[in-house]
């Protein structure tokens, strides 16, 4: 995979300000979304720890950076070295899930059910047993999540009192000594965090630690949906490094990150799916399908389990309205479960519909299998997932359509709304299986604005320029983070500052 | 010593008074600081030497004042979900009320019967969030208010009371207090008070309570370490126990239109919160018994004492003013139920009330749903009655309710029904009941180290022992030069 170079670097030479950069990430697997990032850097001389706890189950890093002589992985400290262990994580899941009390969170009802189903766990400390009750209107019972659809709501003031009390005591938790140590040891120039909103964040301890040490930190947004759909910031980072101006809106009017502390790079996780190109010919991709190489593909991209719990039986009947049409009964389909919700898909023979394949892959960044299925394809339906942005990227036309059931999973987002053409993106909506039908066939017809759609995609996710890939622009908004001099000189202010608090602590003792 | 109190509202200090008036007595500078601006003193406090009053700090000055509220009215609530509490919903809805209207404006939805729905939490969950919102108070720090005004006093010893409002401020005295190493207690106000309102919220260095009643919930609900824990008995009634009726039984029936020859019943009002349609109540409670079988049940004089802060309004239609003979302390009469041998008769009395003394004195037996007033009455010997009223949720929603029935070691006889109860106020009015018993439970509840030893003076004696602590620490570092 070619490695984008961030721009300070394009005239080859090693930067003379070569930095250490520590990037915490709470499992491997997050830096699908930042290895391009990650190897530019190394690649420009800076030295690059990625630290995680080291779970037993992760991923394996890839090679390229797994090899790299300037990449060096670290296990670091997990919970906290205190006895605000357990209480830091508890009261900050309680705050997330707060969260979706207010405004405009209150009406993503799916989100909420989550949160209070994080909390039950949270206060059970244990994922057998359940927060159980009566409701005292309906009598039905409750269970964890369920609590959430009491729909408790927080008004503006209610909201502002929370979030002081938030602050406040988020600003009593001290620096965890047993973050403060390893960052110490790893004496970094700047520390990266990701994805930093996960409920109860214990990377709020990383960003709270290296700020405490006076070290920058950054937060690169890891996906689209990710300030919208998970925990809050608890504590501010010094840059928050986002896709777009969505955003950038969402840091400064949901999290209160000054405009200024916040960075638009685009999504650098695209770039390399951007660079790939198709393995195979229609004829011969439509060969190894099955499929009629002279008919118009169209393939569904299924969303994620949370989004839309089983979707196997909406596809089967998606595929039945579809064969109803006259207009649409002679096209092929791909369905492409989502990589992370293969299982229900053991045992469907989709296959027995005409002209019907079903694309079984894994792989979550820079799938070779979905460029080829959208490349391919005449018009891409989803209800609610990422690969419509690699839709949107091959400058296909992206339909969806309000569906029975999953109305949590669609509306029930903000997130969803964010690529709607009625809001500035380039999905087209369908109230119903009849709108949705009218707009595949246009779609298959050739009706749709291809520049449209691209424009729509760059301003999601290259707002620089479909041009400009976001990984350089991401990598030189780090190095730009780190203090104006050497690193050298400046670990030695460091060392020597630390060293002199420590004796003014000692004289005082 | 500098002995400095601090009170929500300067009348409570008539729960203490004796002690403090005490502590001035041996010498000591007293200084009342009081959360509701009041700075008059009365009675035996007034124009005493070394007696003074000043304004505390009501509500904490900085930043966390709304936030430390909520944080620990939400505590609050949470320790009425714990098992001892399953049937306390009145407690656990007002607790519940206080932490949602510290969150949420009344426009918004906070709906009361979600007071109940967290019941069946697992005791370890409710633990957890407990030890979690425990850590998070230990981020709450001093306020600078309150820190200035004790560094201004200087106090040698900060006594605190009541300490329990649900959500209250006076645990910022404490950590101030603590920081500033001056010894805190808190003293209990009433028998009610370590049960049915907020948690300390932070740890006072001694805490002086009546009996072993309240000791045992010190330590078990409030957390307090069993060795900081002062039983001094209740300074309260001290006066009460003093006291002689101002009136003979002729004088009494005389005043208050009572024919002498009838027994009299004395009927205690309880709080609007422990019953919230008292009156209603009263009247069916008036008809039962003229209902009764028994003579000198249905013919006898009935006296009804609405709660000092009772509902409102007993006195519907002509009421007569008199003052009192010896004392001179104002009642008021109304005969409102159409009863002529049943009068409400009240004054504005809350301690050492003369009127109070001499009714349950010339009663042959009371009755109250759930009040203070029937340790009173048995302080004063009398056999004291309560039926469940279901509109009364203070009854069986509290816990300190239990305290005083005869089935849980106390002295009031519980009936579950009319004809219960006609029977038992029969046994009373026949002079059948355990006297030694109602003296046993006075003994163990109000002065658990002799009838006639007082507890002021061992209230007073806790706190000048706190005080010396410090008093020795600062002669010891002034000698040290630390």
């Amino acid at each position: 995979m070619p490695i984008a170079t961030p721009q300070s670097l394009q005239d080859g030479n090693v930067d003379s300000r070569a930095m250490r950069i520590l990037f915490h990430l709470p499992r491997t697997n997050v830096l699908r979304h930042f290895d391009g990032v990650v190897l530019a850097l190394a690649g420009g001389g800076h030295d690059i720890t990625i630290a995680t706890p080291g779970k037993s189950n992760d991923w394996p890093l890839p090679a390229a950076v797994a090899s790299h002589p300037r990449i060096a992985c670290r296990v670091c400290p997990e919970a906290r070295d205190d006895e605000w262990r357990d209480a830091a994580t508890d009261f900050r899941t309680l705050v997330d899930c707060g969260h979706y009390l207010e405004s405009p969170f209150f009406e993503a009802e799916k989100l909420r059910h989550r949160a209070f189903r994080t909390l039950a766990q949270t206060i059970t400390g244990d994922r057998t047993r359940h927060l159980t009750a009566r409701c005292a209107s309906c009598g039905n019972k409750l269970v964890d999540g369920d609590f959430g659809s009491l729909r408790p709501r927080l008004g503006d003031a209610a909201a502002a009192r929370m979030h002081r009390l938030a602050r406040l005591i988020e600003d009593a938790i001290p620096s965890d000594p047993g973050r403060e140590r390893f960052l110490r040891e790893e004496d970094p120039d700047v520390v990266l965090v990701s994805p930093l909103v996960r409920f109860g964040s214990e990377q709020s301890d990383w960003v709270k630690s290296a700020r405490a040490l006076g070290i920058p930190v950054g937060f690169p947004v890891f996906s689209w949906d990710n300030l919208t759909t998970k925990g809050i910031i608890h504590v501010a980072p010094d840059r928050v490094f986002v896709w777009n101006d969505v955003q950038k809106r969402e840091a400064t009017q949901y999290y209160g990150i000054p405009a200024e502390q916040v960075v638009v790079t685009g999504a650098p996780r695209f770039d390399a799916f951007i660079d790939l190109s198709p393995s195979l010919d229609r004829e011969a991709y439509c060969g190894a399908l099955g499929l009629d190489p002279a008919a118009p593909i169209v393939t569904y991209l299924c969303s994620s389990e949370f989004v839309a719990g089983r979707e196997v039986a909406f596809v089967e009947h998606w595929i039945e309205e579809l064969h109803r049409d006259p207009r649409l009964r002679a096209c092929n389909v791909i369905v492409r479960p989502h990589p992370r919700a293969v299982r229900q898909w053991a045992g469907v023979n989709i296959t027995r519909h005409e002209r019907v394949a079903l694309s079984l892959s894994r792989v979550l960044n820079a799938d070779q299998s979905l460029y080829d299925a959208l490349h391919h394809s005449t018009a891409v339906v989803g209800l609610n997932t990422s690969a419509q942005i690699e839709a949107g990227i091959l400058g296909k036309p992206v339909l969806t359509l309000l569906a029975p059931g999953f109305e949590e999973g669609q509306q029930g987002t903000l997130h969803f709304r964010y690529l709607l053409r009625e809001d500035g993106g380039f999905v087209e909506l369908a109230r119903d299986f009849a709108e949705h039908r009218d707009h595949l066939a246009a779609a298959l017809g050739g009706h749709y604005d291809a520049n449209a759609i691209r424009r729509a995609v760059e301003l999601f996710i290259r707002p620089h320029g479909w041009q400009r890939p976001a990984t350089p622009i991401l990598a030189d908004a780090i190095l730009a983070l780190a203090p104006d001099k050497p690193s050298t000189v400046r670990r030695w202010f460091g060392s020597a500052t630390r060293a002199g608090r420590r004796m003014t602590v000692g004289s005082k003792q | 010593m500098r002995i400095l109190f601090v009170v929500n509202r300067l009348a409570h200090v008539r729960h203490f008074d004796r002690a403090v008036r005490l502590l001035a007595d041996r010498g000591h500078d007293v200084c009342l600081a009081s959360q509701d601006d009041d700075v008059e003193l009365w009675g035996i406090l007034a124009g005493q030497s070394g007696i003074r009053a000043t304004a505390a700090p009501r509500n904490r000055g900085d930043d966390w004042s709304a936030a430390a509220t909520m944080l620990r009215r939400t505590r609050d609530y949470l320790r009425y979900l714990h098992p001892r509490y399953a049937s306390a919903s009145l407690l656990r809805r007002r607790a519940f009320e206080k932490m949602a209207g510290s969150i949420s404006d009344s426009a918004e939805t906070m709906n009361p019967e979600w007071s109940e729905l967290l019941l069946r939490l697992p005791k370890p969950e409710q633990k957890r969030l407990d030890v979690l919102l425990a850590k998070l108070e230990t981020g709450i720090p001093c306020d600078p208010d309150i820190h200035e005004f004790l560094e201004a006093q200087r106090p040698d010893a900060l006594v605190l009371s009541p300490m329990v409002g649900i959500g209250f401020t006076q645990a910022d005295f404490v950590k101030s207090a603590r920081a500033l190493r001056i010894p805190s207690a808190v003293l209990v106000f009433s028998w009610d008070n370590l049960t049915n309102k907020g948690l300390f919220h932070a740890t006072p260095d001694r805490v002086i309570v009546w009996n072993g009643i309240q000791s045992n919930e010190a330590v078990k609900l409030h957390r307090c370490p069993r060795e900081s824990v002062v039983v001094t008995g209740a300074p309260r009634f001290d006066e009460f126990f003093e006291m002689q009726p101002a009136s003979t039984r002729e004088e009494f029936c005389r005043i208050t239109g009572l024919d002498p020859a009838r027994p009299i019943v004395t009927y205690l009002g309880s709080s609007k919160f422990v019953a919230a349609s008292e009156q209603a109540f009263v009247a069916r409670w008036i008809a039962e018994l003229r209902r009764s079988s028994d003579p000198e049940l249905a013919g006898c004089s009935l006296v009804i004492r609405p709660h000092p802060a009772g509902e409102k309004n007993w006195h519907a239609g002509q009421s007569t003013e008199l003052r009192w003979p010896k004392v001179g302390e104002k009642a008021t009469v109304s005969r409102p139920f159409g009863d002529e041998r049943a009068i409400v008769m009240n004054s504005p009395m809350q301690n050492a009330d003369a009127v109070l003394y001499d009714t349950v004195y010339h009663s042959a037996a009371v009755v109250g749903l759930n009040t203070s007033a029937e340790i009173e009455a048995a302080i004063v010997g009398r056999p004291v009655f309560t039926i469940l009223d279901g509109n009364a949720r203070g009854q069986q929603g509290t816990l300190h309710f239990h305290y005083l029935l005869r089935e849980r070691g106390g002295h009031v006889e519980l009936a579950r029904d009319f004809d219960q109860h006609r029977a038992q106020l029969s046994d009373a009015l026949a002079g059948r009941y355990d006297r030694p018993a109602i003296d046993a439970f006075v003994q163990r509840f109000v002065r658990p180290f002799g009838l006639s030893t007082p507890a002021s003076p061992r209230v007073a004696d806790a706190i000048e022992t706190l005080a010396a602590r410090h008093d020795a620490d600062r002669h010891t570092a002034v000698a040290s030069g630390r």
